[in-house]
């Protein structure tokens, strides 16, 4: 029995023998985290995907679900990702560490993408990911065509905004929810409300120190729950006169991914909106970059 | 009526007399104290206000920040922590005298925890969204399902030790089914949420959860009130209270539908919150007596000093995420839990 057990070990780290990321190009790649599931499809490697996250099809959290229709969905645990036969496997930062810990034990090659802090992270991710998968040109094309939409956001006054989530979440200095903000000409002041780097803000702390902007993704009214309870309080209805809400579909932020760099636009242009048809506006709307057009750059 | 009853109802009144003078004084202290309580709880928050900016914005019904902070979130959580407190004062207070025992509390007989899940499953399931008063209702059926179970389980005259026992049967499958509702409900976030349903929160609750629930906790903490004199008699005995004219099927329908309406509303909007029940009528017994009838509404006014305090504490405590309710009352509640078994011990040798 044991020696059975031995020999199937043996077995499975026999496998990848030589599929070194950067050596021979991936051709069975599972990722283990919706993060990892959008760096693939941006990609457009469907034919090297042996395997994606539950989330990769849900239009509301994944960017690239249209893409994702039809690619294999495997549960997240081990068994069920070896099973799989992965020669490469890709895992977010934080996501499922004991299950990269054994794929790694039993010699499956793993490619660890840091999770991004900021937008210019991204880009050396793409062309990580593509080497990998042995699409480095059209990993270096697509990551200088997204390079070429980062530009130093202009100077002068910006609109000051926060990211309200369901409890009372408020995203703050660090992470791409605040670098995407930066991109879109907005200061998010979600860190000096909770007083944290990210934390949870009270109802009642935002309504005395509203932003000119609350940003709000997750509003689901047909998933209940006391966090969305607290996401339309009635204390901030009545003070939507002190501040201009604007919705703003959580698959751009929800992950830092090659799309972020893309939702940048978005977020302005909804921002921006909000901001204009805000009746006490008294904001230059030149502080908020215009729109690129969507050109040959856009990935969808 | 017998001789002996007559005895024991004399020695009863003697008792009385003597706990009458500490008793009207301990009142008197708690009348004192609660409208401070309230204030103090309007007044302290997450947000800096100042008190008369508050004051003036409940008043004013301007839209102000001050003053929506004040009518809608200070004003709904300073008047749920009174009523969710007496409430579960009342309730301890009636279950210990009905029970004739001194562990009896909505919590630890599983009522809390059941009515958290009745609102679990309206809330999450979408039914309390098409119909608030959903919420109460699922509360109440959740925790009148405990109440029976109870009932079935340890039986009216059980022993301190079966009602204990039945009393955590029951709250270990409530919490273990809120759980699984929870992990099982269509909202990723509801997972992280289990925290507020077994320990309780007042945290930005709203006049809608205020309206919503007080009615009932309201009722519940009036049908319980009047029932002193039935459970004064009960004290003396089941026959002897029979022979005083008790009807004892009444009494317990009187009881069970109390609590089941203060106990299952209130936690269908604050989440369960444990130990205020237990610790409340242990306190005030010392200066009241044992006599139910002189222990009832001391108990509301004393559970909803106790709650506005918890929640003021959670309030003032730097931590990081504000504390659950339940985690201030446990660590309040739970070394009471540990006299009483230690004095519940010494008796049963």
């Amino acid at each position: 029995m044991r020696a059975g057990v031995a020999l199937l070990v043996a077995a499975l780290m026999a496998l990848p023998v030589g599929a070194a990321p950067a050596l021979s190009p991936a051709t069975r790649v599972v990722s283990l985290s919706l993060c990892g599931d959008q760096f693939l499809l941006a990609l457009d490697a469907q034919t090297q995907i042996a395997g994606l996250t539950r989330l990769a099809g849900d239009t509301h959290l994944s960017p690239y679900a249209d893409r994702a229709s039809g690619m294999p969905i495997h549960d997240g645990t081990a068994e069920s990702v070896l099973m799989l036969k992965p020669d490469l496997v890709i895992a977010g930062g934080y996501a499922r560490a004991q299950t990269v810990g054994m794929l790694e034990r039993l010699g499956v090659p793993v490619l660890r993408l840091k999770t991004p802090q900021t937008l210019a992270d991204i880009p050396p991710q793409i062309e990580q990911v593509a080497d990998a998968l042995g699409r480095g040109g059209q990993g270096r094309a697509l990551a200088d065509r997204l390079r070429a939409k980062l530009s130093a956001p202009g100077e002068g006054p910006r609109p000051t905004a926060a990211l309200y989530r369901p409890g009372g979440e408020v995203p703050g200095s660090r992470g791409i929810v605040n670098d995407m903000m930066k991109a879109a000409g907005l200061e998010n002041i979600g860190g000096k409300l909770s007083g944290r780097p990210n934390g949870r803000v009270a109802v009642e702390t935002l309504l005395l120190n509203p932003p000119d902007l609350l940003v709000l993704d997750s509003v689901r009214p047909d998933r209940p729950g006391v966090g969305q309870s607290v996401m339309d309080h009635p204390a901030l209805a009545a003070a939507r006169g002190e501040m201009a809400v604007a919705a703003f579909p959580i698959a751009w932020w929800l992950c830092a991914s090659p799309a972020s760099i893309e939702g940048v636009e978005r977020l302005a242009e909804v921002a921006g909106r909000a901001l204009g048809t805000h009746e006490e506006a008294a904001y230059q709307p030149a502080a908020i970059p215009k729109p690129l057009p969507a050109g040959e750059g856009s990935i969808r | 009526m017998t001789a002996t009853t007559q005895d024991i109802r004399a020695q009863c009144r003697g008792r009385g007399a003597q706990a009458a003078g500490h008793s009207g004084l301990a009142l008197l202290l708690l009348l004192i104290l609660f409208p401070i309580l309230l204030t103090a709880s309007f007044l302290i928050g997450p947000a800096d206000v100042p008190a008369v900016d508050l004051l003036s914005g409940l008043f004013s019904g301007q839209a102000s920040p001050a003053a929506l902070i004040a009518f809608e979130i200070r004003l709904p959580r300073a008047l749920l922590g009174a009523l969710v407190g007496a409430g579960l004062g009342m309730a301890g207070a009636a279950l210990q005298g009905y029970l004739r025992n001194p562990l009896a509390e909505p919590s630890l007989i599983g009522a809390s925890s059941s009515a958290s899940l009745g609102a679990v499953l309206a809330i999450y399931f979408g039914l309390s969204a098409t119909a608030p008063l959903a919420l109460p209702v699922a509360g109440m059926l959740g925790a009148a399902l405990a109440m029976l179970l109870i009932q079935g389980l340890a039986g009216r005259d059980a022993s301190v030790l079966m009602l204990i026992l039945a009393g955590l049967a029951v709250q270990t499958l409530a919490g273990s089914l809120t759980s699984l509702a929870l992990n099982l409900a269509p909202n990723p976030h509801a997972a992280l949420e289990i925290a507020f349903w077994l320990l309780g929160s007042l945290t930005d609750r709203t006049n809608d959860h205020l309206l919503v629930a007080a009615p009932f906790i309201i009722a519940g903490i009036l049908v319980l009130g009047g029932s002193g004199r039935a459970l004064d008699a009960l004290g003396l005995g089941e026959r002897t209270a029979g022979s005083m004219g008790v009807d004892l099927n009444r009494l317990r329908w009187r009881i069970i539908i109390g609590t089941v309406l203060s106990v299952g509303a209130a936690v269908a909007v604050t989440g369960s919150i444990g130990f205020v029940g237990l610790v409340v009528p242990h306190l005030l017994r010392r200066v009241t007596g044992n006599q139910p009838s002189r222990l009832l509404w001391p108990s509301a006014l004393a559970g909803a000093c106790l709650l506005l305090t918890a929640d003021i504490l959670v309030r003032l405590l730097p931590t990081n995420d504000e504390l659950k309710l339940g985690v201030v009352t446990g660590l309040i509640g739970a070394p009471f839990f540990f006299h009483l078994l230690l004095k519940t011990r010494e008796r049963m040798r």
